[in-house]
């Protein structure tokens, strides 16, 4: 009897599998048929967090489904990465993910407590490029590089930092190597914080976003200095900034925010979320929100995106 | 002058004070309740307030904000659950008062000192914003050590019977607080190649662990939270005389002023301010000895300064663009999206937004005032559930609680954790006030510490570089002082006796 109800069990097993399979297929072309879940694993409040937030509330009108934005805190995104591994193909949960996470973390001391790689995930779309500026204390009259130089001559240079394993801490050490200047990474919780220590002259230098340094170079407490690009932006307070490329320097890149899933999904649904995104992000508020906050829209595919991540943990390697 | 009665203009809709009370209905609520933070409820709500426009959301924002400072203290002194790790301090005497069947008059004393802490400082917002602005900026990070390391002498003020005790117990704190990733060279320590140790304890999680779960440990076998009969706690006469009133004003006082200053600090917040002013009042009282067994100037003190942080953090914010902690790091976000850029600029260029948005803040604290009065009454009533039904409901909260800060049950464990060593310690007589301050103040003061001494190239004389940094040594040798000449004194007696 108890070979009889075994057999019988597995042949349900067997069935019901080879059913949910034929299900998953028909489901895939009905996907999305709930709400879908956008984590952003970094801070509430910031640049990340307010573009998945606005982003969210078109979710409807171009997936057909509502779609939720949240938070996952934690290790500057990795506790969220990491907990994302659970996920399986064709999720209803995305996630963002950027150079920190993927060129930095596991780079740096500590980063063999990561356990996800960058072959986990399925890049869909970049939500946007920020390009970092250098802004000095404005005593100090320092105003390109060439006048960092002639103060690095005499001075140790200070420099403040949103943490010292982020991005932009990587940005300022090549800055410096290339430069050959001593310096001091000087870190802080938060760009804010790390500004306002620039501005007060706790420190001469500080690295940001522009949003946020914009306040101090509006009021002429900080001068930019310089931008971490090729030859710097059209935004109207630091369009006459150069980048570090004009400078002959090819250490820079941008800080970049990318929607993911699982690895596995299927090609369809990345394709539908992409394009639904890609749509969102042509909104006049959208483009609104994105000049306030002084970020571009740059919609890397996958292979764009890998190359981002491949040219940002060689400069991470050539740094430490 | 224009721009300030045009800026009342703009705020004299009825939206925006529909909108700012039910913003402080949400913050009481969700303050209130263990776990559920005043952030939370912030994110939560924040897409509501895309659409609304710059004053409204900060209405509905601020209201959030303010009322949730406040409502930690109902379930600290009803429950000794504090719902905001800003109400820890309050807990230290308004839950004794409780048991003695005073909860109403606890709770009054709360309402009325956040009242006229929120108020301090919105006047202070409205009135002294570029000076004290100023102020801060000529506080650098030498300043902010000195601060925490005056901080760490309120171990003392907290440690009960036992001084060495409570030192022991801080020191825990301080060494939890190091776990995680190094501030200043990004490595890390004690991880132990676990994920979720990579960026320490969240204080709200350890809180509920320390205070909330242990407490439920600790009371399984009780019947009642009170420990007089419930026929006088119906009578109860949570009328305030004069002299009580007396009693309070100076620790109130003295409290809004340091509560001020702690919310200009990036970095503190209200749960510093609290003890801060609670270590401050117990040292100008006349009845120090009933202070931590239901002192009237301990409630006042500690919940003026954590409201007084309110209107404080926004100067900072506003003038410099700096958030003084994680929820107005969220108003941050919010004032971009509505066009505005905090930095020096903000007043000339959004002037009359700016003094519509500080003008509500006074509302903001006149209807918590009118909330809270009708309110307290309702929530007093929750030492009349028994106890075999509140502590499962309160347990519930606090998973939920220690769950939703970061969606993980890693975080759960963490509290069951923090609950079962709560429990040993006290068991042992351990004080475990002393392990919040250490886990508050651990990781500021040593960044401060560190952050100094890069910025002077090692260098110790960056310490008493300024007339504020000299200011503060000489408090922290006063505190010292008046430690070990209480101590002398009390030993003195014991042997005396």
């Amino acid at each position: 009897m108890k070979k009889v109800l075994c057999v019988v069990f597995f042949a349900l097993l067997t069935i019901s599998s080879a059913f949910s399979g034929g299900s998953n297929e028909a489901d895939i072309s009905k996907w999305p048929e709930r709400e879908i879940t956008v984590i952003c694993p970094w801070a509430v409040g910031g640049v990340a967090d307010v573009v998945n937030r606005t982003l969210a509330t078109y979710g409807q009108e171009y997936l057909g489904v509502p779609v939720l934005a949240t938070n996952e805190l934690g290790a500057g995104g990795n506790v969220a990465l990491t907990n994302y591994l659970k996920q399986g193909p064709n999720t209803y949960e995305l996630i963002f993910g950027n150079e920190g996470c993927f060129s930095v973390t596991p780079n740096v001391a500590g980063g063999e407590a990561i356990q996800f790689t960058y072959d986990d995930f399925v890049p869909i779309i970049n939500l946007y490029s920020a390009i970092f500026v250098m802004t000095a204390d404005s005593t100090l009259g320092i105003n390109d590089l060439d006048d960092l130089k002639e103060y690095g001559q005499n001075n140790r240079i200070k420099i403040a930092v949103n943490g010292v394993a982020s991005a932009e801490a990587f940005l300022a050490m090549a800055l410096m190597d290339n430069l050959g200047l001593e310096y001091d990474l000087v870190s802080y919780n938060g760009a804010n914080l790390a500004l306002d220590a620039a501005a007060k002259g706790e420190t001469a230098f500080a690295i940001s976003h522009q949003s946020q340094a914009a306040g101090n170079v509006e009021a002429g407490v900080l001068t930019p200095v310089v931008m971490f690009n090729e030859d710097g932006v059209d935004t109207e307070l630091f369009k006459d900034v150069k980048g570090v490329g004009e400078y002959g320097f090819a250490e820079f890149y941008p800080n970049t925010c990318c929607l993911m899933t699982r690895k596995g999904t299927d090609p369809s649904v990345v394709e539908k979320i992409r394009n639904a995104y890609l749509e969102i992000l042509k909104k006049p508020e959208v483009k609104d929100l994105y000049d306030e906050l002084m970020i571009e829209i740059n919609p890397m595919d996958a292979e764009e995106f890998k190359e981002h991540i491949d040219s940002v943990t060689a400069i991470v390697l050539s740094s430490k | 002058m224009d721009v300030v009665i045009e800026g009342i203009r703009n705020l004299f809709h009825i939206s925006n004070f529909i909108y700012m009370n039910i913003g402080l209905l949400l913050g009481m609520i969700f303050g209130a309740i263990p776990g559920l933070t005043v952030m939370l409820c912030i994110v939560l709500f924040l897409p509501f307030t895309y659409t609304m426009g710059p004053i409204p959301s900060f209405m509905f924002l601020l209201g959030i904000y303010c009322a949730g400072s406040y409502g930690g203290s109902i379930s600290a002194i009803l429950i000794k659950t504090p719902g905001t790790p800003h109400a820890a301090a309050t807990m230290l005497d308004g839950y004794p008062m409780t048991q003695m069947g005073k909860s109403k008059k606890a709770m009054k004393i709360a309402l009325y000192a956040s009242t006229f802490g929120g108020l301090f400082s919105a006047l202070v917002l409205l009135f002294f914003a570029p000076q004290v602005s100023k102020f801060a900026r000529m506080m650098g990070t030498p300043e902010y050590f000195l601060i925490c390391a005056l901080g760490l002498t309120i171990i003392a003020g907290v440690s009960g019977k036992s001084l060495i005790k409570g030192v022991i117990s801080g020191c825990i704190g301080l060494f939890i607080a190091s776990i995680g990733v190094d501030p200043m060279t990004g490595g890390t320590r004690f991880i132990f190649n676990n994920i979720n140790f990579y960026s320490g304890f969240d204080i709200t999680i350890c809180l509920i662990g320390l205070f909330a779960l242990s407490e439920i440990l600790m009371k399984s076998k009780r019947e009642s939270i009170v420990k007089v009969s419930m026929d006088e706690v119906s009578k109860e006469d949570d009328s305030l005389s004069k002299s009580e009133y007396k009693r309070m004003a100076p620790p109130a006082i003295l409290s809004a002023i340091i509560g001020v200053i702690v919310g200009i600090i990036p970095g503190t917040g209200a749960s510093e301010a609290s003890f801060f002013s609670y270590n401050a009042a117990r040292s100008i009282s006349k009845h120090r000895d009933e202070f931590g067994k239901g002192n009237i100037e301990g409630i006042a003190a500690a919940e003026t300064a954590n409201n007084a942080v309110t209107g404080a953090t926004l100067i900072p914010l506003l003038t410099l663009g700096i958030p003084g902690d994680a929820c107005v790091a969220i108003l941050l976000g919010a004032l971009m999206i509505n066009g505005l850029t905090p930095g020096p600029n903000l007043f000339t260029t959004h002037g009359v937004t700016m003094y519509a948005i500080i003008i509500g803040l006074v509302f903001i604290n006149i209807f918590m005032f009118l909330q809270g009065k009708y309110l307290t009454k309702l929530f007093a009533k929750i030492i009349n559930i028994p106890i075999s039904i509140l502590t499962p409901v309160i347990a519930i909260f606090c998973f939920a609680g220690a769950f939703s800060v970061n969606t993980s049950v890693f975080d759960v464990g963490v509290s069951v954790f923090f609950a079962f060593m709560a429990y040993v310690l006290i068991k042992l007589d351990f004080p475990t006030v002393p392990i919040l301050i250490g886990l508050v103040l651990g990781k500021t003061t040593e960044e401060n510490f560190r952050r100094s001494l890069i910025i002077s190239d090692g260098s110790w004389s960056i310490f008493a570089s300024s007339p504020i940094c000299i200011g503060f040594i000489i408090l922290i040798i006063a505190a010292l002082v008046f430690i070990f000449y209480s101590k002398m004194k009390e030993m003195k007696t014991e042997s005396d006796n």
